[in-house]
């Protein structure tokens, strides 16, 4: 019976293909969209996790010291000790769950007096050295002896000298050499604990980079290494009070951890070294990768919820796909299912019968899929703009268990999605379908005022939530992000509310523009407003979808610009050249002068121009007890082709403030503050205190903001530079340099170099402004919101598509009837071509201008900040017309694929045909 | 198959009482504003293994009472009881069960009858699949009815492959899958010639022979008297006339039963409360409206219109 079951199944799926291959791709891209974002994340925080824990030079990365520093209140137990040496020895790898790639023991004593004859011997009175004996595990393999020999391994017997090596320098700072014998004690030297010990050997390390060298074997100058055996018999055993260092140090195997196992990991170290410290106290993990992993994970956590907050509106826009085309499919087979169930078939079977299909399909989905999700992921990852993608080096991609979870709940909530309207047509026998067929043509519950009233209230609590805030995202004082999540929605619930909200004037605005369209005098037009007029509830689903994806579209693009203009803007306000140099200056002391390199040298290949800038101190000797100020001096001329600038600076341009300056050797040009403060305005005559010489001025303009300098600093000033150098004497300035645009900022410096010029330090403004660019969230926020208009972009065009040639189909005889009456099939075409160009141009504009306002609404709250500080310059929502155009093209170019297909597909109708064969089922 | 020639026409009285009930049936359609009663108490009885039709304009309720009978439609007051079952009390899933189990529907739009991607065979075998009953037996059972009723070699062909004829009589097996006591036909000749038409009335009588099936049938074809037991006439949604096919049979005859002739006794039914609907044309010969006259005689009543009325 299953069999059969299945056979008919197939049957089914095979009547509909079209329609099912629809629903079945909306099925494949939301399994390809969660698969995607969530191995996009995994791709780059791998990435991240591999660099963060290599960053750290002077140490492998993954390395661990668990390190026991014997109490002085706490003496050594030493059946503790063993149970520790046993648990390191055979557990602590295991619970730490990595590989390991080497273990060093190091165990040793604390300082101990070298006397170099009795403990009272007085020629050694005021030159004790003092020195640890220690023994690390496999020294020798990792070492040359150079003199003499190894100690031996066994312990000495009672009454022998205990052998010890000694490095070179070791050798040099305790004065011993090959042959000498040092009486050591504990710190009471009286007691009577005592050793002696005997340099048998010098050795050298053989590579001190080496990773084996937990200390730096240069440290080893007071260290003397002696066996193990020795150590504990001759050393830590007779003389207690000594203190005693265990070390354990383990190099584990970085290239093994990996994102996936990385909480593991954690765990494990966590679990370490609490079971190290219980074991035997005062035992600590003195080095690990714990902070490094933790933060890692912290970022890691962070980056999942953003992208997985930023694709919730594109899944639900695919859900709400799946439904409508679902819708379709169920549609065409209503007659199907009155049948059936007045033949006795219970709901829950229909329902099932379209479950066995989706599953079908949903399996195809989870294949598919996944696949797909990873070139998703990829693409993620070359985005460094809304809709821009650049060539990257392919992300490490892999399928970690929680995506494939992810990817399975994805599948099951898009079948339950495509279920819904089955479940809905279940429930009519043959007789309530003609019932309802006989009443107007009613949307799904989307029409119902619930949905909307709800959608709305979320969106205006949403609203009203973040009007008390400044931001969506706030940093606190550790340096942790804090953010909402809900709060990165509430743009989308809006955008979704007032779609709503005008879909629901969709058929007013339809009934106006249908009597406008008859007031036109083309068939063509009238007919097909009309056509949409009178049944508006059949394509609200597809105008919405157009509205969505055009608003979500528009007011991402808007955010992905905006965020990118103001991150550039924040770096340019404080690098605002492309090159900021600070050159090495010579003062000459019997001349009291500088020499320095001329402002010529500076143009080499790639330098399109370059302008000196240096800013003082200064006070104003206007008042007493005058703050600080900063004033900047600068060449006008030059400096209005080198430096960046905004316009919401000032009312002036920087031309025109150039020029004031270039006009009037004393202008100056002063902060608001300044002139508000001190009762003063433009035209008014003050003398600044610059690096102790008092120079006149004369205010000629005032600028709120000016790169570099920040009104919380106190007040600024900008003037000549050579007019104050003419008071105080030339004194080493900056350069700014602007550059060409693929001029490389190495090879510039090089040339300057070359040139004489030589540089102390340097800003990079164009490359502050790139790094920018590759950070993984920034990466991620403009990958998902790119894909996600792909997607959006996509579905709505199969939407249409869908739409249209099916309201063809039904209407096949309505355009029979009109064939028949004398319209030619010119004009028949013109009015289905008509009324698909008018719904997609209603919903594009509908869409801009939900998506723009949506935009000025709540761009700013996106803004990142945690001083006041970082408001400068100020957050500018920036509306992306030049990514719209974009993505109009895109759109464009989709749709009027789909239009060509249609009509393609329409040629294929006869609809002549139509009128003779009469209504069909 | 043989087909044994059913020389009894007269209805079995049944041991049981009969197989179909309706008391005082009411049916009520209310749309928007407009009210529209399809059925006023309409009384009928059906026995078990007889092949009936209902006729009537349309209008006058007749594929509303099928719709109760199916198990589409619920009443809205009254009574109608099948094989014992009161339809006003089923539960939902029971209804179901009635559909499946106790009633066969043939619709008027064949389109609906049949599923178009399915083969004639696969159309015959679905009702048994919904009702857990296919398998190798349910498609013995597929292919004898699709013998029974002449289509035998068009098992699997698709619904756009055969002929409305054909079309009509697969959907005959289709109702049958799951050996429903009760067929219901919705105009089954509606769109076919008198040949096809003859055929189908043909099965449906092999049907009640063989199968013991209770069938009505519904159709505006007034005609169709001599073909079926026993015709009755629906008008404004009560019965208004009965007629019964009666044969006359030489009863002398002992070996071989005789046709003589076929007449049709026609009869106009009394409700419960002793109403009868005069048919129309004896109403206008005679200018009757209004009130009439009715007089006792010894073995009949009169009727006559009322004296000075015009």
């Amino acid at each position: 019976m299953i069999l059969s079951i299945l056979q008919m199944v197939l049957k089914r799926i095979g009547n509909n293909v079209g329609l099912t291959i629809a629903t079945a791709l909306g099925l494949v891209v939301t399994v390809a969209v969660v698969v995607g974002v969530l191995t996009y994340a995994d791709g780059v925080m791998e990435r991240l996790l591999q660099a963060d824990l290599t960053k750290e030079a002077d140490r492998p990365p993954a390395a661990v010291l668990v390190r026991h520093l014997e109490n002085a209140e706490q003496p050594t137990d030493m059946r503790q000790f063993q149970h520790l040496e046993d648990y390191m020895e055979n557990q602590a790898i295991g619970v730490v769950g990595v590989p390991v790639l080497f273990r060093v023991r190091y165990f040793s004593a604390d300082t101990m007096p070298l006397y170099i004859g009795g403990v009272d011997d007085p020629r050694v009175a005021n030159s004790t050295v003092y020195a640890r004996p220690c023994w690390i595990e496999d020294v020798e393999k990792h070492i040359d002896i150079i003199e003499g020999r190894l100690y031996s391994e066994a312990a000495p017997a009672p009454g022998e000298d205990v052998e010890v090596i000694v490095s070179e320098d070791a050798a040099m700072e305790l004065h011993l050499r090959l042959g000498d014998r040092r009486l050591t004690t504990g710190p009471d030297k009286h007691k009577g604990e005592q050793a002696m010990l005997r340099v048998v050997g010098i050795y050298r390390a053989k590579d001190p980079k080496e990773p084996y060298w937990i200390y730096d074997p240069g440290a080893f100058y007071n260290r003397l290494l002696l066996s193990r055996a020795a150590l504990f018999s001759s050393i830590l055993q007779p003389i207690p009070e000594v203190r005693h260092e265990y070390s354990w140090y383990m190099v584990f195997d970085h290239a093994q951890m990996h994102v996936t196992n990385v909480g593991r990991t954690i765990t494990g170290l966590y679990r370490l070294q609490s079971r190290v410290a219980t074991i035997m106290p005062s035992t600590k993990l003195d080095i690990s990768p714990l902070k490094t992993l933790e933060t890692y994970d912290r970022k890691a956590f962070f980056l999942k919820i953003l992208l997985f907050i930023l694709s919730v509106p594109v899944v639900v826009v695919v859900l709400y796909y799946i439904v409508n085309s679902a819708t379709l499919v169920v549609d065409r087979q209503r007659a199907e299912i009155a049948s059936i169930k007045s033949r006795g078939t219970s709901d829950w079977q229909i329902v099932g019968i379209y479950l066995v299909e989706g599953i079908l399909v949903v399996g195809v989905a989870l294949i598919v899929g996944p696949l797909l999700g990873v070139l998703v992921a990829q693409l993620i990852g070359k985005a460094y703009g809304f809709l821009l993608f650049a060539q990257r080096p392919p992300l490490p991609v892999s399928l970690s268990e929680q995506t494939i979870q992810f990817a399975l709940g994805a599948g099951a909530l898009a079948l339950l999605a495509s279920l819904i309207p089955a479940y809905g047509a279940a429930r009519h026998t043959i007789v309530t379908y003609k019932q309802e067929v006989a009443r107007s043509i009613r949307g799904g519950p989307w029409q119902r005022y619930i949905i909307d009233i709800a959608v709305v209230g979320i969106a205006a609590y949403g609203y009203w939530t973040l009007q008390g805030k400044q931001s969506v995202v706030q940093i606190g004082e550790a340096g942790d992000v804090f953010m909402e999540p809900f709060l990165l929605l509430i743009p989308a619930i809006f955008i979704f509310a007032v779609s709503l909200v005008f879909l629901r004037l969709f058929p007013f605005l339809m009934q106006a523009l249908s009597w406008l369209a008859t007031r036109l005098g083309s068939v063509s037009i009238s007919l097909a407003v009309r056509q949409i007029a009178r049944s508006p509830g059949y394509y609200t689903p597809v105008v919405l979808l157009l509205v969505l994806t055009v608003a979500l579209g528009s007011y991402s693009a808007s955010m992905a610009e905006t965020l990118d203009t103001n991150y550039s803007d924040h770096v340019l306000y404080r690098t605002p050249a492309d090159l900021v140099l600070q050159e090495v200056w010579e003062y000459n002391e019997s001349s009291k002068s500088w020499s320095y390199p001329p402002l010529e040298r500076h143009q080499v290949p790639g330098v399109v121009h370059y302008t000196r800038v240096k800013t003082f101190d200064a006070w104003p000797t206007t008042t007493s007890n005058a703050p600080k100020g900063t004033i900047m001096g600068v060449d006008p001329s030059d400096f209005v082709k080198v430096a960046w600038y905004r316009k919401d600076f000032s009312y002036n341009s920087l031309g025109l403030l150039m020029n004031l300056l270039a006009a009037q050797e004393d202008a100056l040009i002063v902060s608001p503050a300044f002139l508000v403060d001190n009762g003063l305005r433009v035209g008014d005559e003050v003398t600044l205190n610059v690096a102790g010489a008092n120079i006149d001025f004369q205010v000629r303009a005032w600028t709120s903001y000016f790169p570099t300098l920040f009104p919380q600093d106190g007040y600024f000033y900008i003037a000549n530079l050579e007019y104050i150098f003419d008071h105080i004497g030339t004194s080493p300035y900056d350069v700014w340099l602007r550059l060409e645009r693929n001029a490389k900022t190495a090879d510039v410096l090089e040339a300057l170099n070359k040139n004489q010029v030589y540089i102390l330090d340097f800003q990079d403004g164009r490359a502050e402004v790139g790094a920018g660019r590759t950070d993984p969230q920034r990466t991620g926020l403009f990958g998902v919101l790119s894909v996600s208009f792909i997607v959006a972009a996509l579905l709505t065009v199969l939407g249409f598509l869908m739409y249209s040639f099916l309201s063809f189909q039904r209407r096949m005889l309505q355009m029979g009837i009109l064939r028949a009456i004398g319209l030619s099939s010119g004009q028949l075409l013109a009015l289905l071509v008509f009324e698909q160009v008018f719904l997609i141009l209603v919903g594009a504009a509908v869409g801009t201008a939900v998506g723009v306002f949506t935009g000025n609404l709540f761009i700013p709250y996106m803004q990142v900040v945690s001083d006041a500080k970082d408001m400068i310059p100020r957050f500018v929502v920036v509306t992306a017309w030049g990514e719209m155009v974009r993505m109009y093209l895109l759109l464009g170019c989709m749709l009027t694929l789909a239009l060509i297909s249609m009509a393609w597909l329409l040629a294929r109708l006869r609809i002549s045909q139509a009128v003779k064969l009469g209504e069909e089922q | 198959m043989k087909v044994m020639a059913s020389a009894n026409a007269q209805k079995q009285p049944s041991a049981s009482g009969p197989f179909i009930i309706c008391e005082g049936l009411v049916k009520i359609y209310k749309v928007a504003d407009l009210e529209v009663v399809a059925l006023q108490g309409l009384d009928l009885q059906v026995q078990r293994g007889e092949l009936m039709a209902i006729v009537g304009n349309s209008g006058s309720g007749k594929s509303t009472l099928l719709n109760i009978l199916g198990g589409l439609d619920r009443p809205s007051a009254g009574r109608v009881t099948v094989g014992g079952l009161d339809l006003l009390k089923l539960s939902g899933r029971e209804f179901v069960r009635y559909k499946r189990e106790m009633v066969g529907f043939v619709w008027q739009q064949t389109a609906r009858n049949l599923i178009p991607y399915l083969t004639a065979l696969e159309n015959v075998e679905l009702p048994m699949i919904m009702a857990g009953r296919a398998g190798k037996s349910g498609r013995a059972w597929a292919e004898q009815l699709l013998e029974e009723v002449g289509l035998a070699e068009r098992r699997h062909h698709r619904l756009s492959q055969l002929s409305g004829g054909e079309q009509e009589r697969v959907a005959i097996a289709i109702a049958l899958a799951n050996k429903p006591p009760l067929l219901l036909a919705d105009e089954p000749t509606g769109s076919v010639d008198n040949r096809t038409a003859y055929q189908i009335f043909d099965i449906f009588r092999r049907v009640v022979t063989n199968f013991g099936t209770t069938v009505v049938i519904v159709t505006h074809d007034h005609s169709i008297a001599s073909k079926v037991d026993r015709v009755v006439a629906i008008r404004d949604g009560k019965t208004s006339t009965e007629t019964i096919r009666r044969l006359d049979v030489d009863r002398d005859a002992l070996l071989d039963r005789i046709i003589l002739g076929e007449t049709h006794d026609e009869y106009v039914v009394l409700d419960s409360a002793g109403r009868l609907q005069l048919p129309r044309e004896y109403l206008e010969r005679l200018g009757i409206s209004g009130k009439v006259k009715v007089e006792l005689e010894d073995s009949y009543i009169k009727i006559m219109p009322a004296s000075g009325k015009e």
